[in-house]
Parts: C-alpha cells; structure tokens; sequence
C-alpha cells in the first residue's frame, strides 16, 4: 500500500511520472467500459484520453479485424503524455467529466483542513490539482485530501465528522468546464 | 565511553556521537535551534521545500510551541526535549502515532528505568500525570509526496510541583502542576536531555524503517506482521482500556468502558446503553 497514490479502482493503466520511473495508477473499470462502448457503437476506429495534470495518456483502437467475425476486440496502449492541455481537457471532458476523490485511509472526514476552521470547499466552488478540499482525522492525526484534478466542486458526499473507510468517494469534482 | 554533560543547552555533537542511526539525525540531519517558535512548524517548513526523511529539529524553547486542535505547548526553557522529525511513510499516518508512542515509552524506561503508558492515542503518562506530548502533522510537498512532521515533546528537567514560583510556566497553565510530571519527578534525577535524544531517534527509527520495508515488500492490502505487532504492543501499553472514559470530540461527549482497539487503533467504547461506538478521534479524560 502506497499512501501517496490514488485509492485503487480496478483496471491498472501506467503513468510516467517523471519520465525517469514508470509509476503505476488506475483507472476505474466504469470509465472503461464507456470508452469501450462508445467506441463499439461508433464508426471511429480510435479514442484517446489524455490528462495531462494526472499523467496519464490512454489510447482504445480497434484491433484490425483478421476476418468479418473478429471486429469486437480491442488494444489498449499506454504511451506517454503530452503536454496539450487544452486538447487533452477537451476530450476528457467529453467522455467522463465527473471524478471522486476518494478517502486515502480510514477516518472522519472534516470538511476543514484545520480544528476550528472554515469549510475548505463548497459545492460550486472551483478547485485546481493539488487543492485541500477537506481532511482525515484518524487517531488525532489530520490527513489533507486533495483534489487530483481542476474543476468544480460537483458534490461533497459525506458530512462533516462522518467516519470513511478505505477508498470511499468523499467529493466529486466536475472538469467539464477546464476545456 | 563518551562523557554525558548536563547544560540548559543542547549538545548537538554529544548526541551525533550517542546515535545509533542508520538515517535519523545522521551528518547534517540534525538543525538545532537554541529558541524558534515551534519546531513543527520549522520541520514542515524544511519538508514541503523538499526536506530529506531523517532530519531532526530540536530547541532548548519555543515561543509558540503547537499541541492538538490549536492548542499551545509551554516549556521550561532548557529543561524539555523539544524535537520534530521529518518522514515520508508510505503507511497510514495513525500508525506513526503507534511508532511514536512505543518508542517514547521504550526510551523512558531504558533511560529512567520507569513504566510508562499510554493514554490513548498518544498521550505518554507517568502514574496519572502527563509527561509526553506527540503532534503529529501531515502535509505533501512541492512534488504531492506525503510528508509527515512527528513532534515529541517531552517533560524531562526540572520539578513542576516545586517551581510553584515559576512565573512564566504557572501563569500560563497553573493546573500543569496537578496534570504533568517530569522525567526527573519520576526517576528522582537530572536525566542526559542528549542521551534520550539519541535513544529517541533510534527506537523511532527502528521500527518507522522496518514498517516502511514492510509496505514497501508486501502486495497485500492488509497489515503484514511488523504492522500487527507495532498495533499489538502499542495496545498491550494503553492504560486507558478497561476504564470509564469521557471523550471529548469539540463540543461532543461520549462516555463509556474503553473495551478495546481496532486493527486501525480506534477507540472501541461501550455506552451505558450497551451501544458500541468506534471513536476516531478525541481527548480521553
């Protein structure tokens, strides 16, 4: 278990963090499956997601069909990112623009970042990578949760002092808009 | 065998020369500062530009010493060890608290030959009086690394109940005199500030390396042996189960017997009720 990755959903695509090491993250089987059926009823033969913020550059093909029957199977290939921002918003945006952020570890969830402060974010309020948007007690010690993606702020999904367990989704931040 | 002197002030070199780290305060991990204003502070400041793991800060006083929900941390200048180090787990930070606790609590008894225990989750007492307090503080740097500020503060010099006189402790916290205790109360003489250091250090480190290893190997989700026996010792020296508590959330009371922990360390309570209740955070009286 690593603390400083995202909770883990169920499919596992790879990101180059640094470009120097391979890092591994993953993407939830749900986003999955749309990009896949959306490529199905469709008459293109490519999509390709690319958020740049989280490093991650997926590409869905259709592999080439060796005979009439064969045009259901797909290849899916990681290559490394590029730094367009504005097209890699723009299609991400397209296909699945609603993101949880989930809980990094078992707690209350505050919607402040210290005791006694002002509730971090509200829903409206628009929130960029790397923004407290609440916090973790958990045995006294308070652990910020941050967004991992620019937008805004969709839905909080818990109350203030609600105990979260592991990978629980606790915001949802909205990108459509970071076209 | 090296000399231990004793002096309100810091000897960064004693204690470079007392550790036993392989990591922790080694070369130029060690940032002594004779008075800042909170150490933690100071740490986290180091950590977010970048910090490496293993560097210590320590003063002889602080001018604006932190404790949980906001509160201030008063010290008699000289006569506490004040120290935040830095790390970077790659384990749930409620398990430093684990780490924290144990270690002070070995140190004590290995440097005054007396059994301390734990008030959950981290409170360090000697009979009924506090002698330790631990702050932990989480943050992520400039590259969204978790960082993690672990704060120790202890009551080693000095005789709390006889420094009545003590303008500055007194007037700040008079009640100290009835809820907290020194190490040289408890032991009944002055103790080396730079040999508990150095012991310090070395049973953080001991087991923050071995648990860091742990997670680092296993593919599992869930807690490896070292992990379940940090938890385990840590449980085996909490005073506070068996006993009717209050705890304070804020404004929010909840009383009943402290049965048990979880595998996370959450407080497992029974009201009068005979409702169970999972407590998360709070002050224990």
């Amino acid at each position: 278990m690593d603390y400083n990755k995202p909770y883990p959903n169920d499919l596992e695509y790879h990101v180059d963090g640094d470009g120097s090491s391979a890092q591994t993250q993953q993407v939830s089987v749900g986003q999955l499956q749309r990009l896949v059926r959306l490529l199905d009823e469709s008459d293109v033969s490519e999509i390709e997601v690319k958020r740049v913020e989280e490093g991650m550059h997926l590409v869905l093909r259709k592999a080439k069909a060796q005979s009439s029957t064969e045009t259901g199977t797909y290849a899916v290939q990681n290559v490394p990112p590029v730094a367009d921002s504005a097209a890699t918003k723009h299609e991400t945006g397209a296909v699945d623009a609603r993101h949880s952020i989930t809980a990094p570890l078992v707690g209350s969830f505050h919607t402040w970042g210290k005791p006694k402060g002002k509730a971090l974010v509200a829903v409206g309020d628009r929130v960029k990578v790397g923004q407290l948007v609440g916090s973790i007690q958990s045995l006294n010690v308070i652990s910020e949760v941050e967004s991992s993606i620019a937008g805004r702020v969709a839905e909080i999904l818990v109350q203030d002092g609600q105990p979260v367990e592991y990978g629980q989704p606790l915001v949802v931040i909205d990108s459509s808009e970071e076209a | 065998m090296n000399e231990i002197t004793l002096s309100n002030t810091l000897d960064v070199a004693q204690i470079q020369r007392l550790l036993d780290t392989k990591l922790t305060g080694i070369g130029n991990r060690i940032i002594y500062k004779p008075v800042v204003d909170s150490t933690n502070s100071f740490a986290m400041q180091l950590a977010r530009t970048g910090s490496e793991e293993g560097v210590v800060v320590l003063t002889d006083s602080q001018t604006a010493g932190k404790g949980r929900q906001g509160r201030h941390w008063v010290d008699m200048a000289g006569k506490n060890v004040l120290s935040s180090t830095v790390l970077r787990p790659v384990f749930p930070p409620y398990q430093l608290v684990m780490i924290a606790s144990l270690a002070v609590v070995q140190t004590i008894a290995d440097i005054c030959g007396v059994e301390a225990t734990i008030k959950w989750p981290n409170d360090i007492l000697i009979g009924e009086r506090k002698v330790t307090g631990i702050l932990i503080e989480t943050s992520h740097d400039h590259t969204g690394q978790l960082v993690a500020i672990l704060g120790i503060g202890v009551n080693v010099n000095g005789r709390l109940r006889a420094s009545a006189t003590d303008k500055q402790t007194l007037q700040a916290k008079p009640e100290l005199t009835e809820t907290a205790i020194t190490l040289e109360e408890a032991c009944g003489h002055v103790v080396s500030r730079e040999a508990f250091i150095a012991s310090l250090l070395y049973q953080i480190e001991t087991r923050y390396l071995a648990l860091q290893q742990e997670v680092r190997e296993s593919t599992a989700q869930s807690h490896g042996p070292i992990s379940r026996l940090i938890r385990e010792q840590w449980r085996r020296h909490l005073s506070t189960l068996g006993r009717t508590v209050t705890v304070h959330q804020g404004a929010k009371l909840l009383s009943g017997v402290a049965e048990d922990v979880n595998e996370q360390g959450e407080l497992l309570l029974r009201d009068l009720s005979g409702t169970g209740i999972t407590i998360t955070w709070g002050d224990v009286n």
